[in-house]
């Protein structure tokens, strides 16, 4: 019987579709599963032997903690932990190399003869690659869900990876990074298919793990920041599942490249090579659809941390406080008006990148805000400051309608506060009383003796 | 009776290096072909090319009446011996017979079997450690086990020793025997088959610079020999190639009758003798020194 999907009766309805699904259906036929098995068979001592490796590396880390006099389960846990973080998505590495750069060379040779086309044997072998892979993914998260104290609360983990993630247990952590990051069409298998796809082009194993290492590694930056992001922030950003989509989205079109496209233009003359490279990094495509929602994600968080301040109305002495106009504050020290025309004016700080919020950049914090009798807007802000220089106090003034204007950096000891219906500093910091106060003119540098 | 190898034109470089440009050439069904060409010549990137393992970069290719495209569909039906064989070396020889019949459709396992025994290759016969003898057995057996209509046979004898060459000699006779099949052998040693090639393809400078039938060759290669009036022009004619030569006599290997009598005929010379060129020495001489036959 024809492995020629033709054959099928369902087929008959697509007549335009029919080459196309005929070649897909054909990847699944008898000789591309016993090609799946041969080379499962030829990298049989890795693919079983991995396992082992990982099986092997427990009772290795759990004497290391002894030894170092730290309970037995917590280098077990520091074991699969790292192997959770790392140790997968470096195994997706070894076997993609092995499979992409063992087509090639005397296996190339041996297999001449046979009726199979370069996809098949491409997809033959990613498929091998993959069922070993997953072998070893799930052989960890069996690993993690037997090893942890309470197996119920990692699986509710993996629905709310998000806030408060760094509070949460260390089993919690590695199982929720596991199945949300790594076992998602995003980690794995963009580096089996981006390390498989080098190697077979280049012929090389090593060159081929190298390159997807760091051509991953790239592509894979803003998912690990978004889910770093969204780890740290309160408020859920959210970012995981628009990345997911968008990159899942392209997987099968990179994977029909890779393997497709890619094995077949080794068979072409000149720029046959090339072109092969080139659809190998095809892949790496897919992450710049994660960008922008790595920015939309940024601005998520920064939205969920935003809180309205009361901008005081000192105009008259005494306090009051009125909501009116709203000025938010939010994470960076961002100060946002609200205007009644609705637009939003940005009246101090700055919107911090996705590496500041990331690697938990100190950022700025607002303190007071208060308008004064002249209708004139005053705020007061802290400053981290940078490497190696103290934080600093800085005052900013403005009508409200735009940008604050900083009129002045605060001395240490000095605390801004505001008289009458005017702003002023009181050069002691703890004297309450206006006699010692030097009062501030906004459209007069400021002078902070008393006169 | 139908071509079953057809090349017209083809290219194929690798880098800056041009290998073949522009191989002409037709093959009818059940004919045997021999390929003589130096090393390096571009015997094995024309082998891929009809294997559908590389594709041409110009120039029209047909092999069996299909066209190659990249499926490997064309390689069912046919036998390749490569020059070096190479087969997993995780595998003993009955395995990788095994594993072959899975890709095979037509793959005849009594066959193998008979095969086998007839070549004296045990099938517990690791490839790791295997002998050349054994890995060119294991070769031959997976070529015809299938009973493919199309022999492509790189150098099947080179690096054996005389008694497994002529085991996987004989078995090639026998499949010409069967009748029917179409073969194109690349072989050094043109001589082990001159009596069982029908034509002899001359591939030099990346094209085939000659393809002459062994009948014509048996019937009217010839070595003239004459006495030249004039050293200073020797006439040269298509199909004949100057052999060393000794004053007053100069000497010519002609291919065909005709280069002979138009040697003959040329002037300026005395034809003094014409002997019959034995095959095998006319084939060295085609491959030395090439002629437009």
């Amino acid at each position: 019987m024809s492995e020629n999907a033709l054959s099928l009766s369902g087929a008959e309805a697509l007549p335009a579709a029919r080459p196309l699904l005929g070649r897909a259906l054909a990847l699944f036929g008898r000789a591309p599963r016993s090609y799946a098995v041969l080379e499962a068979r030829r990298n049989l001592l890795l693919y079983a032997g991995w396992p082992v490796v990982i099986l092997g590396s427990l009772p290795l880390a759990a004497a290391v903690a002894m030894s170092a006099e730290y309970p037995l389960i917590q280098g077990v846990a520091a074991a699969l932990l790292g192997w959770a973080v790392a140790g997968l998505p470096l195994t997706a590495l070894l076997f993609g190399a092995v499979a992409g750069a063992g087509l090639r060379g005397a296996s190339e040779e041996a297999e001449a003869s046979l009726p199979l086309s370069p996809r098949t044997r491409a997809f033959g072998a990613l498929a091998s690659a993959a069922g070993a892979l997953a072998a070893s993914t799930a052989l960890v998260a069996g690993l993690i869900l037997m090893a942890a104290p309470d197996a119920g609360s990692l699986l509710r983990a993996m629905s709310e990876v998000g806030s408060n993630t760094w509070n949460r247990t260390h089993w919690e952590v590695m199982f929720s990074v596991l199945t949300t990051l790594y076992c998602t069409p995003l980690a794995l298998s963009w580096l089996l298919l981006v390390s498989f796809g080098v190697s077979l082009v280049s012929a090389h194993a090593v060159l081929g793990g190298v390159a997807a290492l760091f051509a991953g590694a790239a592509a894979l930056l803003p998912v690990l920041a978004g889910l770093m992001l969204q780890m740290s922030t309160e408020g859920k950003a959210e970012f995981l599942f628009p990345a997911a989509a968008c990159t899942s989205a392209l997987l099968a079109g990179a994977l029909a490249a890779v393997a497709g496209a890619a094995a077949p233009a080794l068979r072409a003359g000149r720029w046959g090579a090339a072109r092969a490279l080139l659809l190998a990094l095809l892949p790496l495509a897919g992450s710049l659809a994660a960008w922008p929602a790595l920015y939309r994600s940024r601005d998520r968080a920064l939205a969920a941390t935003e809180s309205v301040v009361s901008a005081w109305d000192r105009s008259r002495g005494g306090v009051s406080r009125h909501l009116v106009p709203a000025i938010r504050r939010s994470l960076g020290g961002r100060l946002v008006m609200e205007r009644p025309e609705g637009d939003l004016v940005l009246l101090a700080g700055w919107t911090p990148t996705v590496a500041d919020l990331v690697w938990g950049k100190r950022l700025s914090e607002v303190h007071q805000v208060f308008w004064d009798s002249k209708g004139m807007l005053w705020v007061e802000a802290w400053h981290p400051g940078t490497q190696g220089a103290m934080p600093s106090t800085e005052i900013y003034v403005g009508r409200g309608d735009g940008p604050l204007r900083r009129y002045l950096t605060l001395p240490y000891q000095m605390r801004f506060t505001a008289d009458d219906g005017r702003a002023c500093v009181d050069p002691e910091g703890w004297a309450y009383d206006s006699r010692t106060y030097v009062y501030l003119d906004p459209d007069k540098p400021p002078i902070l003796k008393r006169q | 009776m139908s071509t079953a190898i057809r090349l017209e034109g083809v290219r194929r470089s690798f880098g800056r290096r041009e290998v073949l440009r522009g191989v002409t050439a037709s093959a009818e069904t059940g004919k045997v072909v021999g390929l003589l060409g130096r090393n390096g010549e571009g015997k094995s990137t024309l082998f891929k090319i009809l294997l559908d393992l590389l594709e041409p970069d110009s120039g029209v290719v047909e092999v069996l009446g299909r066209r190659p495209d990249g499926s490997g569909e064309l390689r069912k039906r046919i036998g390749y011996v490569p020059e070096r064989p190479v087969f997993h070396d995780f595998l003993n020889a009955g395995e990788v017979l095994e594993w072959r019949a899975r890709f095979f459709p037509d793959w005849d396992a009594p066959r193998a079997d008979s095969l086998m025994g007839r070549l004296k290759l045990d099938p517990a016969t690791k490839v790791k450690g295997a002998s050349k003898g054994q890995l060119a057995k294991l070769a031959w057996v997976c070529a015809a086990a299938h009973d493919p209509d199309l022999f492509l046979l790189d150098e099947p004898t080179s690096g054996l020793d005389a008694l497994v060459r002529e085991e996987v000699l004989g078995e090639l006779i026998g499949e010409l025997h069967s009748g029917g099949k179409t073969i194109l052998i690349a072989n050094h040693r043109m001589e082990e088959l001159a009596g069982v090639i029908d034509e002899v393809w001359v591939l030099a400078g990346g094209v085939v610079s000659a393809a002459v039938s062994v009948d014509s060759l048996r019937a009217g290669a010839c070595k003239v020999t004459a006495r030249l009036h004039d050293w200073s022009s020797r006439p040269s004619v298509p199909g004949a190639v100057p052999l060393p030569s000794e004053r007053p006599l100069a000497a010519w290997a002609a291919f065909t009758r005709e280069a002979a009598e138009a040697l003959a005929g040329s002037g300026g010379l005395d034809v003094v003798e014409r002997k019959p060129l034995p095959v095998d020495e006319a084939m060295k001489l085609l491959l030395r020194d090439g002629a437009d036959v």
